[in-house]
């Protein structure tokens, strides 16, 4: 899953990376509008943390312009006037949740976990396919009830597919939502994790498609 | 029409000013009338009482046929009104009268002054009837002195000054009319501005403008003119303060976000800024709230739609909570408006169905009608979800500052004490009940007007 910090305070800005980074999540940051905008409308993310009060180019502006532009990932917006108002202005400008500050992190990646569930279509803080069990807050994978461990990048690229199940995933859209902007994209590390976790998992649930990338079929797998 | 306007002073004075004119002029024009009726009366008498005496006083004495001579035919005429008589001196006795006393005499006490002045005597005749009379002292070269009393119908002159007076009377009362509603007119047409700045008033208190206008008469344009700059003197004031605050908010949050979140561990440093950071964060909220607060109750004449506020409310709710299987339903009657500021609206609605989502299990109804109390129009909101409700201790603290009842629930735990201290301020009432559903029901009573009776 990747995120795409935008707020101006450099404190702030690397509190939310530092946080995001650790829940598992390839994370990009901006400190204005006009780079937050870029790169919002040049990267595919899962999620948007914008700030309102942003120097060049207002959050609202930034997020109006990207749903004119037909952008759809969720957007969180941090907003310090938390008058009624602004939270109206906020939702109509097409933002999916906001957050007032002052905040705790827990509630910023609480929210953040809710919104990428919620854009995968899933109610629940657990992804379920067969015997394998995902639950998103603990990060913990089970199968029949056994704990997996798993490194993180390994637990990215699963989590990535479970959120995404039924769904061809290329290994370049892998890849786009696995790392930040700045990390050296190979492919062939795709290859590795996905049959490390074959073998971790014991179950036979990721499928190649020749040519296109994988994928996880939830009904072929149905208990 | 109260006593104390300006329509009715002005009408006073004119009316008594005028009525008081209308009177003197009546009394001059009527006393004008019967002096020269009477100078008229007495002229004719004195002609004839000269040639009365002429004719009948002779140096022989009294000479009854020569009365014939006087050419007034009336002398002769019994009981015609017109009459004369000769009274010797001293003795009062009626040597001679006119044929028309018809053996009467008419009564007088004393005579004519010596030196053969002409006096005037008011008198009663035959049957009652009033006369006026001229009366003169002759002396012959012999004899005694004579007193010739010439006497008139005084009734007639009187019925004509009657006459006069009706005709005066009734045309100074067609005067008096005509000028009351000279003067109605003038008062309507000449303090029409002051209704129309009333009016102004009325409706800037209405919230329907922000301001006084119309053209208005250079004495009271710069009234006017004062009153709207302070007016907006007066918003801008408050505007300003608001951003400022705004701007504070923004400014103390993000650094307060930052050191709250780097505070993590169980390190005794950290848990102390935690601690100190929190309550920071809430007195900052608080005051902040309360400053806002403080500047909006100042400002006259706000107006709020109620079916805009809901809406943009509920479809932030709907938007966050679109996760979870909450309807959230809504009946809001149309043209419904708050009397009070855009902001403190939403403050209490937002607040209010925050709460009601956050709790529901399935289902948040809001409804807004207008409630008439006392001829007085007020908005009525219910606020009704299906969540666990509240006991009725519990409803008491959540209105307190700060209360908040669950800590697992996200927010400030401000929420329900600054909706009930803006409701207090608008002079509005709040009550929490059971729901129908089981949950909790707000009802809020505020101030309001529907259009139609703007």
């Amino acid at each position: 899953m990747r995120i795409l910090v935008v707020e101006d305070d450099k404190d702030l800005n690397g509190q939310l990376v530092a946080a995001l980074k650790e829940a598992g999540y390839a994370v990009d940051s901006a400190f204005d509008g006009e780079e937050g905008h870029f790169l919002g409308d040049t990267e595919p993310y899962d999620a948007v943390i914008l700030d309102i009060g942003l120097p060049q180019m207002d959050g609202l502006s930034v997020l109006e312009r990207w749903r004119r532009d037909g952008r759809t990932m969720p957007v969180l917006l941090l907003t310090a006037r938390d008058r009624w108002s602004d939270k109206v202005q906020g939702i109509d400008a097409g933002a999916d949740d906001y957050v007032a500050k002052p905040f705790h992190i827990e509630e910023v990646l609480a929210r953040i976990r809710a919104l990428v569930r919620r854009a995968a279509g899933h109610a629940s803080n657990e992804l379920v396919c067969g015997p394998l069990r995902l639950d998103l807050r603990a990060s913990r994978v089970t199968v029949d009830g056994n704990p997996v461990k798993l490194t993180s990048h390994e637990y990215k690229v699963l989590e990535y597919l479970m959120h995404h199940t039924d769904k061809v995933v290329s290994r370049t859209e892998l890849t786009e939502h696995l790392y930040d902007q700045d990390f050296d994209r190979d492919s062939n590390t795709i290859e590795v994790f996905v049959g490390r976790l074959r073998k971790k998992l014991g179950v036979d649930l990721i499928e190649t498609i020749r040519g296109l990338g994988y994928r996880i079929d939830s009904s072929s797998h149905a208990a | 029409m109260r006593r104390n306007s300006l329509s009715v002073r002005l009408a006073a004075i004119a009316g008594i000013g005028s009525a008081i004119a209308l009177l003197v002029a009546g009394l001059v024009f009527i006393t004008l009338f019967r002096q020269s009726v009477e100078r008229n009366f007495d002229a004719r008498l004195n002609v004839l009482l000269q040639t009365l005496v002429g004719a009948t006083i002779t140096e022989e004495g009294i000479d009854q046929a020569g009365a014939a001579r006087i050419g007034e035919p009336r002398f002769a005429l019994p009981q015609s009104g017109w009459y004369w008589q000769i009274r010797d001196i001293p003795g009062g006795q009626v040597l001679a009268a006119s044929a028309s006393l018809f053996g009467d005499y008419l009564a007088l006490g004393d005579f004519p002054p010596a030196d053969g002045a002409v006096r005037i005597a008011v008198l009663e005749g035959p049957a009652g009837r009033g006369l006026r009379g001229l009366e003169r002292r002759i002396s012959p070269a012999s004899g005694p002195s004579l007193a010739v009393l010439v006497a008139g119908d005084a009734d007639a002159m009187a019925a004509e000054i009657g006459r006069f007076r009706f005709v005066v009377f009734s045309t100074l009362a067609i005067f008096a009319v005509i000028l009351a509603i000279g003067m109605a007119g003038l008062v309507r047409f000449g303090l029409r501005p002051l209704r129309q700045v009333r009016d102004a008033l009325k409706r800037l208190e209405r919230g329907e403008k922000a301001s006084l206008e119309g053209e208005y008469p250079e004495e009271i344009a710069p009234l006017v003119d004062d009153l709207n700059t302070l007016l907006r003197s007066n918003r801008e004031i408050v505007e300003r303060a608001r951003t400022h605050v705004g701007n504070l908010a923004h400014a103390l949050k993000t650094p307060i976000a930052v050191l709250m979140n780097e505070a993590r561990g169980e390190d005794p440093l950290a848990i102390k800024m935690r601690r100190q950071g929190a309550i920071m964060q809430d007195q900052i909220h608080h005051h902040l709230d309360r400053a806002q607060i403080a500047a909006q109750t100042n400002v006259i004449g706000a107006l709020t739609p109620v079916a805009p506020v809901i809406e943009g409310i509920l479809r932030v709710m709907r938007k966050v909570h679109e996760a979870r299987a909450i309807t959230i339903e809504d009946d809001v009657a149309p043209d419904l408006r708050f009397r009070g500021e855009k902001q403190d609206l939403e403050e209490i609605v937002g607040n209010l169905v925050d709460n009601a989502c956050k709790w529901a299990a399935n289902r948040v109804v809001i409804r807004a009608r207008s409630d008439a109390k006392a001829g007085e129009s007020r908005l009525h909101l219910t606020i009704d979800d299906d969540g666990p409700g509240l006991p009725g201790k519990s409803r008491e603290r959540a209105l307190r500052r700060g209360a908040r009842l669950d800590e697992t629930k996200p927010g400030s735990g401000l929420g329900l004490s600054i909706v009930f201290e803006l409701v207090e301020l608008y002079g509005g009432t709040i009550r929490l009940e059971d729901a129908v559903a089981g949950g909790l029901s707000a009802q809020v009573f505020l101030p309001a007007i529907e259009k139609d009776d703007a």
